[in-house]
């Protein structure tokens, strides 16, 4: 056997203990991947289900459903007096807990409703006609300050075909202060669900 | 032997470099961020598009705003303090509004300008007209201590940033000792006058 012969036998069959180390190396990185994610079968994503006065607390904000309430004048008319309808108001004790400014508007957006008995969705930009924080005897602000506790009122106009609600359902979604696909500047980006708040709507 | 020991040592070596070369790079919220300039309470502070000179800063339990006929308002509260920084501001090449005053505590949170009206940031400054008057900033009482103003052109955009553009930073000379004096001694309310022309 030549030189070059024992050289290409050497290349050409790779030592067992060199398959052993593979198979163990792949293995033993799988297991520390899997393991602590809960193995290999896909995690069950289980979003907790809380009733009016019970806290939940996302990566922005903190949030705890104070009242409920059918009403049939507009509690926060935006111009001139209140006009009658029906109107879902909503109000809550929120606090910031990221690291900058951020508004009801932003709050009102990581909030999906559902009413029962249609189980219809409110249209949480379209069906909206007012978000505030309730201060000195107004809801005219908007700004949610980090670490300052405040009491926000959300009102919804219940579309005309829908019956009177009876009960809210409330999924907040999370925000997440990250990079995004579009810009690699970091901003607050929608996150997973948080929490689901059933309500009972009051008159 | 001796040879893979130096192997792992270089290997080892590498990864380390590596690891702080990583961190050491800056992300890209800092590589966009505006360009400061920094200063103090009671000196001009200078950029490409705008200057800036903080003169006070009062903490305040309640504010009461001046309206243009110089009648004062009802009581305007917070959860936490008003804290108002009087301040004089000068565009010098064009238009400018400073609406991206914020104000930047020690534990990195920062505080827009409040949204109440008629204040130093809802106003557009012409070139070579100075103009004084308040910036309104509502914080917790805890959080006074060490706070620094920070100034953009706007607030819009990705962040909150002003890609690259000008900024002022002003320490407000806010120490544990004068913050806490300020407090001790901080007005139940505050009449904030009106943003004037100079």
């Amino acid at each position: 056997m030549t030189s070059s012969e024992r050289s290409q036998g050497r290349r050409g069959a790779p030592k067992p203990w060199a398959v052993i180390t593979a198979a163990v190396f792949v293995l033993a990185t799988t297991l520390a991947l899997a393991w602590p994610a809960g193995g290999l079968e896909e995690a069950e994503v289980e979003v907790p289900r809380r009733r009016l006065g019970e806290v939940s607390a996302g990566h922005r904000f903190t949030i705890v459903p104070a009242k409920v309430s059918l009403l049939a004048v507009d509690p926060a008319p935006a111009f001139g007096d209140a006009k009658p309808g029906r109107f879902l108001a909503v109000e809550l004790r929120v606090e910031n807990i990221g690291h900058d400014t951020a508004t009801v508007r932003d709050l009102a957006q990581d909030l999906h409703l559902t009413v029962s008995p249609s189980g219809a969705t409110i249209d949480r930009f379209k069906d909206m006609s007012a978000a505030g924080v309730i201060r000195d005897g107004a809801h005219t602000r908007d700004q949610l300050h980090p670490r300052l506790k405040e009491r926000v009122l959300l009102v919804y106009t219940v579309p005309r075909p829908l019956p009177d609600p009876t009960h809210l359902k409330i999924t907040m979604r999370d925000s997440e202060y990250k990079e995004g696909f579009d810009s690699e500047l970091s901003r607050w980006r929608p996150g997973e669900d948080v929490v689901i708040y059933d309500l009972e709507v009051g008159r | 032997m001796r040879r893979t020991l130096v192997a792992a040592a270089v290997a080892a070596a590498l990864f380390a470099a590596n690891v702080a070369v990583q961190r050491a790079t800056p992300s890209p919220d800092q590589r966009y961020a505006p360009i400061a300039s920094r200063g103090g309470t009671g000196h001009q502070v200078d950029t490409t598009t705008f200057q800036l000179r903080v003169d006070r800063v009062q903490p305040a339990r309640t504010i009461r705003m001046t309206d243009p006929y110089g009648l004062v308002r009802e009581p305007r509260s917070t959860p936490g303090i008003w804290v108002v920084v009087s301040a004089t501001v000068a565009a010098t090449t064009e238009t400018f509004q400073a609406q991206g005053a914020r104000l930047r505590t020690r534990a990195g949170l920062e505080y827009e300008a409040s949204s109440v009206l008629d204040t130093l940031d809802k106003v557009t400054l012409q070139p070579g007209i100075p103009v004084y008057g308040p910036l309104l900033f509502e914080i917790p009482a805890r959080d006074l201590a060490g706070a620094v103003l920070s100034v953009t052109r706007h607030a819009d955009g990705a962040g909150g940033l002003d890609v690259l553009g000008p900024a002022v930073e002003v320490d407000l000379g806010l120490s544990d000792a004068y913050a806490s004096r300020l407090l001790k001694e901080m007005p139940s309310s505050l009449t904030v006058g009106q943003v004037r022309e100079l």
